[in-house]
């Protein structure tokens, strides 16, 4: 009876099996790193930052995990892909922008939000033609940028409920990578200068 | 009734009769004309006086009435009165109440001062009326003085005393009791007024003042020597006087000398006021209350009787004032020259002569006014201006920092005429939380206005702003740099309620930024030229005539009404225009606005004179538009000329409506016509084209089918249909078919590689919605020898910078030779056949695809040669086999194979080849055939990255046939 017990309880256990729905979050992070260097340039002085660690998304995956004591492999994950000519055009696109809307950023007209998109922070110092530039661009760009996301996800066979996490993941990217003095909205909305 | 009580009864009736007997005996007595002359003979004889009467009469109880009464010594007075009537008391034994109705009485100056007096005549008079008297001073039978409309009602009048005389009497004007006491003889004399307040305690007040308080206390020394000039000095303090609804506290001194024959008089004169008070009851303005300083000098010429004041200054509170003045009294006053200037005129009192809310305002600064006055008092003409340099404004939304103005004006009762009236200001601001803000930097107006009573007051003139600028609470809608100026007129006519307003504006500068749109107005020049009524009973708004033009559109002529104005605006317009350029619309108001998100709009030229002629009501937000609309001479074409669609004629009668869901037309719709003349693409022409199409709410649908003669064969669009073409432009379904489309001309027109053959299809719907163009059915082209069937069609984005096609494809019976040879890939011969399902073309490049294309053998040749197996080679290697085929082609031009082709899917740039055959793990691209010479191509690397296929084909381009060794 003992014996057959043991069985039955092995049998169990190994009948246990882990179910993910996975999100790649650490090649997401490399890939929008990437994007927004390859973009924007990255910051203009490179600091020393911490090493980051290996997935930020890691720790809070939307996962199913059913009585598993199964390691998770995350850091072995492949990349993910970025090149196709919707992303290539759209990276084209924000590039070309970029440098249009470098200058109102360095003045502080326009700030990135805690979402990782572009907003119109201040309108000081603006004419109406530049009022009106900053909305187009800054328009243009979070189209392109929210473009970009449903790309990657497409791209990558990532369901469209994960695009709001491919723009979290960019959202810091913008965010580090964005260049000392230009203004970036806290989590509690708050504009602070970089 | 007892006996006593009917005594006094009878006793009366008795009196009562007796009264009325001795009353109708008196009357009868009086009005006998006997008893007059008598009367008036013995009150002559007893007096020295000459005395006259028309009639005399009796009124009980006791009063007298003498009509036209007439009394006078010659060469001394001359009395005249219309009516004078005598009330006696019985009890007092003296006259109770005396009124005399329009006297007057005329005095020889000479004949006063040669007078003596002789003593004091007591006389006590309860109550005195003098009504619409006049007096006369004369000196020989010269007139120097007339003092007409005199009115005196005096209470408790006392003539008389022991020495010179004493007179008392109320003075209800000024709530007291004076008293006049005169000593002296009538060439040297003190006369000296006491005002004492009057108890004001009722009938049972016994209380009295302890000290009794002087309102007024007045000092006249006269002294006459005979043959000298006179001198009069006055001096005079009042407290508390009541005048006009305020009390005065301050005094008054002047002196005053005469000449010798009483020619004329000079005078001086000084008043101080300790606090003057704010307002009066009489006059309309209020003003700054304080203490008041005031001198004159002056003169009086008794022959000319004329007075000239050389001198007036004032200081008080509300300003200083210096003024001359020459007045004329003749039998008229008339002012022959009058100046008055009144500087430092604290503009604060505006505070207090405003309405609110301009009475909660704050107005820092000072001003000053000049006054001319001339003529007779009756009908004076009156010019001068208010000016003022500075005025600092501050009051609820609205501040100025400096506002100067100058308002020269003209009064001849009973109109005013302000004549270039100038307002400069700077930096107006209205700034009010959660509403529009605007302001202006410099702001000048130019106006004269005509006032008369019971007409339109009418304002006129020109204004220039500069900028000015405003903006929406929520900064979506702002202008700023705003120049404006232009001529302007107001009307207001109170009788017919309207207030009516003409202006012709021109915007000389100025950038708009409403939405998403941007505007420099610089290079349009609008001009706003309206003339409307505003009806405030019915709030609203009557237009006229509203005219926009603007230098690069055209004009746009607006009549018709406003109404609800002040609440929810309902419109009832009627909008033309005859003129209109679409080509200036497009860039004015399209390419700048939106080329950022459709970049495609800076490639487009437009152009064409567009014409219309709308009914417009309902509210903003629902508005309703009915009439036609014009085009003539429209084009539309790439700027690089690459196409070209025009000239487009066009006619559409429409019915549109900004609510989606209002629906108002019913039945079939008033049709149009579009006419295109030629289209030009590719150095094709289409042949003209012509359509109906009608435009009823917001559907829009062509009637006829468009048919383009292209490429030697005919597209045929049909259908076409924008349901809601208004609020979703996008959104639209018709039907095409290509009949006969000729590929060579085509790939010729779009600069492809040359190949024949055919293009025929159809396709029954397309739809486009929410970004996403998709079609059903199918496209055939006959090239090659053989078939390619595309379906499924679909373009995501279309009119993005990143559209996307999609579609699938089915080709048989190609023939490998045509194929290979059009585009220089050696030669191939044999049938090719397969297909290309999900190719997917993203911003020009393919994105996706899952091909199956290979040889079908059909009994024909199937050779490849040593050129095609080199540029294969290249495709699936990445490597030049050029020496290696060298080699073999010293033997062979080409090889025999069984069969070729390959697998592929693109996805994400990664492109994964497979051969057409697997065989031993390995991927043959080409098989070769059982008889020599054949030959096998194996590709080894079957995924090859988008950027080294690109890199491959560029190489393919460049290897030619391998070298033969």
């Amino acid at each position: 009876m003992f014996k057959r017990l043991i069985f039955l309880t092995a049998l169990w256990v190994s009948a246990c099996v882990t179910v993910n729905i996975y999100f790649p979050a650490a090649a997401v992070e490399r890939a929008a790193d990437q994007i927004v260097k390859e973009t924007w340039g990255g910051p203009a002085e490179p600091t020393q930052t911490p090493p980051k660690p290996q997935s930020r998304q890691s720790d809070s995956p939307r996962r199913l995990v059913a009585l598993t004591w199964t390691a998770e492999a995350h850091a072995q994950e492949a990349d993910i892909n970025v090149s196709n000519p919707a992303i290539r055009a759209l990276k084209d696109s924000i590039r070309n922008r970029s440098s249009a809307i470098k200058p109102f950023m360095d003045r502080g007209n326009i700030g990135i939000a805690q979402d990782g998109l572009l907003a119109i922070r201040s309108a000081d110092g603006l004419n109406l033609k530049e009022r009106a530039e900053t909305k187009q661009l800054v328009d243009a760009e979070n189209r392109d940028r929210e473009s970009l996301y449903a790309e990657i996800a497409k791209a990558n066979n990532i369901s469209r409920d994960s695009i709001p996490r491919i723009k979290a993941i960019f959202a810091t990217s913008w965010i580090d990578q964005a260049q000392s003095g230009w203004w970036i909205q806290d989590s509690q909305g708050v504009w602070r200068r970089k | 009734m007892t006996s006593l009580a009917r005594a006094g009864i009878k006793v009366f009736v008795l009196l009562l009769a007796a009264a009325a007997l001795l009353s109708l005996a008196l009357t009868a007595v009086l009005r006998s004309g006997r008893f007059k002359d008598w009367l008036l003979a013995e009150v002559s004889q007893r007096s020295g006086f000459a005395v006259g009467a028309d009639s005399l009469g009796f009124r009980p109880p006791l009063t007298f009435i003498v009509n036209a009464a007439e009394v006078s010594k010659a060469g001394q007075f001359h009395f005249t009165a219309v009516r004078l009537s005598a009330g006696f008391s019985l009890w007092s034994r003296t006259v109770d109440k005396l009124r005399i109705d329009r006297p007057t009485l005329s005095l020889d100056i000479d004949s006063v001062m040669k007078s003596t007096t002789t003593g004091a005549t007591p006389i006590a008079l309860r109550d005195v009326i003098v009504q619409d008297g006049s007096l006369t001073l004369k000196k020989g039978a010269q007139s120097i003085l007339d003092l007409a409309r005199i009115t005196l009602r005096a209470q408790g009048f006392n003539l008389g005393g022991p020495a010179g005389i004493t007179l008392s009497a109320d003075v209800p004007q000024l709530k007291g009791t004076a008293e006049l006491t005169v000593t002296g003889q009538a060439r040297d004399f003190d006369a000296q007024i006491i005002l004492h307040p009057k108890p004001s305690g009722g009938l049972f007040d016994q209380r009295k003042p302890a000290t009794k308080t002087e309102l007024l206390h007045l000092r006249l020394k006269l002294r006459a020597p005979e043959g000298e000039p006179v001198d009069a000095r006055m001096e005079s303090k009042f407290n508390g006087l009541q005048w006009a609804g305020n009390k005065l506290t301050g005094s008054l001194s002047g002196e005053a000398s005469i000449d010798a024959e009483l020619t004329s008089a000079t005078f001086t004169g000084k008043v101080t006021a300790e606090d003057f008070p704010t307002s009066f009851r009489a006059m309309p303005v209020k003003l700054a209350d304080g203490p008041l300083n005031a001198s004159f000098t002056g003169s009086y010429s008794f022959s000319r009787r004329m007075l000239a004041l050389q001198s007036v200054r004032v200081s008080a509170p509300f300003g200083n004032a210096m003024g001359v003045a020459r007045v004329d009294f003749g039998s008229e006053p008339i002012i022959s020259s009058a100046k008055l200037t009144l500087r430092d005129i604290p503009l604060a009192i505006l505070k207090m002569n405003l309405p609110a809310p301009w009475s909660q305002w704050s107005y820092d600064g000072l001003g000053r006014v000049s006054i001319e006055a001339q003529g007779p008092w009756r009908a004076m003409a009156v010019r001068g201006a208010v000016q003022c340099d500075t005025l600092r404004l501050r009051g609820g939304a609205i501040a100025a920092a400096n506002i100067a103005f100058s308002v020269p004006f003209e009064w001849t009762a009973p109109s005013w005429r302000f004549k270039q009236a100038r307002l400069h200001a700077t930096q107006v601001v209205y700034k009010a939380p959660n509403r529009w803000q605007a302001a202006v930097a410099k702001l000048q107006v130019e106006s004269s206005l005509d006032y008369q009573a019971n007409q339109p007051v009418k304002i006129s003139g020109h204004m220039e702003s500069t900028g000015a600028k405003f903006n929406s609470p929520d900064s979506s809608k702002i202008g700023e740099n705003i120049g404006l100026q232009g001529p302007f007129e107001f009307t207001a006519d109170r009788q017919m309620q309207t207030a009516t307003v003409a202006a012709k504006l021109t915007v000389a500068s100025g950038e708009i930024l409403w939405g998403k749109f941007f505007g420099d107005l610089k290079s349009q020049l609008p001009v706003l030229d309206f003339d409307a009524d505003y009806l405030p009973s019915e709030d609203r708004l009557r237009c006229r005539r509203c005219n926009f033009s603007f230098a690069n559109l055209g004009l746009i002529d607006v009549a018709g009404a406003v109404e609800g104005d002040s609440q929810a605006p309902v419109l009832r317009l009627q909008l033309s225009s005859q003129n209109f350029s679409s080509g200036g619309f497009f860039e004015f108001f399209l390419r700048e606005t939106f080329n950022r998100q459709y970049p495609l709009l800076d490639q487009l030229a437009v152009a064409g004179q567009l014409a219309f002629q709308l009914q417009v009501d309902g509210p903003l937000d629902a508005l309703n538009a009915a009439g036609a609309l014009s085009l003539q001479g429209g084009e539309l074409r790439a700027k690089s000329n690459q196409w070209q669609i025009g000239p487009i004629n066009l006619k559409l009668p429409l019915q549109i409506h900004l609510a989606q869901s209002r629906a108002t037309a019913r039945g079939a719709p008033p049709a149009g016509t579009l006419a295109i003349a030629s289209i030009g693409f590719a150095g094709q022409t289409a042949a003209p084209i012509a359509t109906t199409l009608s435009l009823a709410n917001n559907a829009l649908r062509v009637h006829q089918p468009i048919r383009l003669g292209l490429f030697g064969g005919v597209l045929v669009i049909d259908n076409l249909f924008w349901p809601d073409a208004l609020h979703e432009p996008k959104r639209l379904s018709f039907s095409a078919e290509a009949k006969g489309l000729k590929l060579e001309e085509l790939t010729q027109a779009m600069q492809w590689p040359r190949f024949s053959g055919t293009l025929t299809g159809s396709i029954p719907e397309v739809q486009s919605a929410d970004n996403l163009l998709s079609t059903r059915g199918e496209i055939q082209a006959e090239l090659f020898g053989g078939r390619i069937r595309i379906s499924k069609l679909e373009i995501e984005n279309p009119f993005s910078s990143l559209a996307s096609l999609k579609l699938d494809a089915r080709i048989a019976g190609i023939q490998l030779e045509q194929l290979t040879k059009t585009f220089a890939f050696g030669r191939i011969s044999g049938i090719l056949e397969g297909s290309i399902d999900n190719l997917v073309l993203t911003h020009g490049q393919p994105s996706e695809l899952s091909a199956d294309l290979h040889s079908a053998d059909r009994g024909g040749e199937q050779r490849i040669s040593v050129e095609a197996l080199n540029k294969i080679t290249v495709l699936s290697s990445g490597k030049d086999a050029g020496s290696l085929y060298g080699g073999l082609a010293v033997f062979f031009d080409s090889f025999r194979y069984s069969k070729l082709g390959f697998k592929a899917t693109l996805k994400n740039d990664r492109l994964t080849l497979r051969g057409v055959e697997s065989r031993n793990n390995q991927e043959l691209l080409v098989v070769g055939s059982f008889l020599p010479p054949t030959v096998n191509v194996v590709s080894h690397t079957q995924n090859i990255a988008f950027s080294e296929l690109l890199r491959r084909l560029q190489q393919i381009n460049k290897t030619g046939k391998p070298n033969v060794q």
